[in-house]
């Protein structure tokens, strides 16, 4: 559980940008995992590893609302879904299927939405998608 | 202008090497398998499959636009952050874990507990019922004395 959390600390920042916030995103995170494992110390590790971020995801999703911060970085001007569809799929190479279990929707939602994330991005960077892409 | 002026049908026979010579033209400056590409390198399972897997091996067109794609994607990861853990992470978290999983170790306790109480008194109350509803009822006594009478008959005639 540790380890999920270790590995996992770079999208809560991602998330709350904020040192504190996304610590305690990752501690309410693995409280939720606990309080939802069927199969309590027997519980299949992958499974683990995406109810652990789905948890994660939908905390984040409801306190960013009331979480103001000012971040100039192109990649915080971005939505909070394109945000996790980047981190995990472009910048930690999840599988499509992962990132579509986390954010329960489905793979073709993903590929349009990862595709439009990055032109988006490029853009607040000023940068254009290369259109032989 | 002058080129629509001067527009020719490529089906008929007499102009087959025409339409040849336009084919090729066109064949060297955008594969037609490439239109396709980014669709196969995006899939879901991370990789062209075999076929473009293979043609992406042969075709310059291709590769430049795999190319190209790859370049762009550098420039994505690059704009985006990767923050490690602060220091003294672990010391924060590891003890609300431990907590977590002392929870989640009596919690496992108390379903165990509550399946075998589930299970003695499953016991107790069906000796009960057979005491109390099965030793009144009169179809109880009727159910024994027909499978006696069929354990009588099957001795007499096997």
């Amino acid at each position: 559980m540790e380890a999920l959390t270790h590995k996992h600390y770079g999208l809560a920042f991602i998330l709350l940008p904020d040192e504190l916030m996304a610590t305690q995103l990752l501690i309410d995170s693995i409280s939720r995992l606990v309080l939802t494992m069927e199969n309590g110390f027997d519980e299949d590790e992958s499974r683990l590893e995406i109810d652990f971020v789905t948890h994660l995801i939908s905390l984040a999703r409801i306190r960013q609302k009331h979480f103001a911060y000012k971040k100039e970085d192109p990649f915080f001007k971005l939505s909070f879904d394109e945000r996790v569809i980047l981190y995990l799929r472009d910048k930690r190479q999840y599988p499509v299927s992962f990132v579509a279990s986390v954010l329960e929707g489905r793979e073709e939602r993903v590929l349009a939405a990862s595709h439009q994330a990055r032109a988006n991005l490029l853009a607040h960077n000023g940068q254009e998608w290369e259109s032989s892409c | 202008m002058n080129q629509l002026k001067e527009s020719t049908y490529l089906y008929s026979s007499e102009n087959r090497d025409l339409y040849h010579h336009v084919l090729d033209q066109f064949n060297n400056n955008d594969c037609v398998f490439s239109r396709n590409l980014m669709a196969f390198i995006e899939s879901p399972q991370n990789e062209p499959g075999p076929f473009y897997s293979r043609h992406i091996n042969e075709c310059g067109q291709c590769q430049a636009k795999v190319r190209a794609f790859s370049q762009t994607l550098k420039n994505v990861r690059k704009l985006i952050p990767e923050n490690s853990p602060p220091e003294g992470f672990n010391a924060q978290v590891s003890p609300e874990i431990q907590e977590a999983l002392k929870f989640l170790k009596k919690r496992i306790k108390v379903e165990e507990n509550k399946n075998l109480l589930f299970s003695r008194d499953f016991v107790r109350q069906a000796i009960i019922d057979f005491f109390t509803i099965g030793l009144r009822s009169q179809t109880f006594f009727k159910g024994i004395a027909l499978a006696a009478l069929s354990t009588i008959l099957v001795y007499i005639f096997v």
